[in-house]
């Protein structure tokens, strides 16, 4: 009956070890490594800009990469900065106008002729959103919701 | 249902979710993430990193557990599709 030997197991795990270790020091020389480094740093720096520990980081992250979309994650990647983007937009457009009314429905030309401006470089999102903000009819119930895409197509008709 | 009809209800429902969103808007909390976020976006988007990148990078124990789980939801589809459930 044979014996293990861990001694030598041990030995040959060490010399893969070693192995792997001088293949990534090889790899660090190379400029993607750098880059990553650079990103990393950079990343750090914003994230401490921000107040935002790495662990929240990772969790604005996974909130927004888990939500609904599960395939094509490079799109949707894409998209989803696209979305932020627009977000922002709407961010900044409801700094410009004042608290009580939602942007849109002020009158003032000086508003509109803003707001048609920012319109033609639009996300998705908030160009189909900007009708409606005439309209003070629309309330942003779900349940409602039916009910009024049958009377807008109708004035739509 | 054509085109333009499908156009038209799916633009009421953005409106509707864009009506939702705006409160939402106004927490500073909200705002900070969302800025933060567009930044991060930019420089991933410079380095060529991808979401699922940085949290790899970030946290790679929890990353590839994340990653494993996901394919496993992926791999039993149930999702039906939301705009043939409408018609």
């Amino acid at each position: 009956m044979v014996r293990t030997h861990t001694l030598v197991e041990y030995r040959l795990k060490e010399y893969e070890l070693e192995q792997a270790l001088r293949s990534l020091k090889a790899q660090q020389e190379g400029l993607d490594y750098k880059l990553d480094v650079e990103f990393y740093l950079r990343l750090e720096a914003l994230a401490k800009d921000f107040g935002y520990s790495f662990r929240q980081v990772y969790d604005l992250l996974h909130a927004r990469h888990s939500g609904e979309t599960s395939r094509a994650d490079v799109h949707a990647d894409e998209l989803k900065a696209k979305t932020n983007t627009g977000v922002l937009e709407m961010i900044q457009r409801l700094e410009q106008s004042p608290r009580s009314a939602p942007p849109g429905s002020v009158n003032s030309p000086q508003n509109s002729q803003r707001h048609s401006a920012q319109r033609l470089n639009e996300p998705l999102v908030s160009t189909l959103g900007q009708p409606h903000q005439d309209e003070p009819a629309l309330v942003s119930n779900a349940e409602g919701g039916e009910q009024e895409h049958r009377i807008e197509e109708k004035v739509n008709d | 249902m054509t085109n333009v009809e499908e156009f038209i209800a799916l633009s009421n429902r953005i409106a509707l979710e864009y009506e939702a969103i705006t409160p939402l808007l106004r927490d500073p909390e909200v705002v900070k993430a969302a800025q933060f976020l567009g930044e991060l976006d930019k420089l991933a988007h410079q380095y060529d990193f991808s979401s699922m990148d940085i949290m790899k990078l970030i946290d790679p124990g929890r990353a590839l557990e994340c990653e494993k789980n996901k394919s496993e939801k992926a791999s039993k589809p149930q999702r039906k599709n939301k705009r043939a459930a409408r018609q």
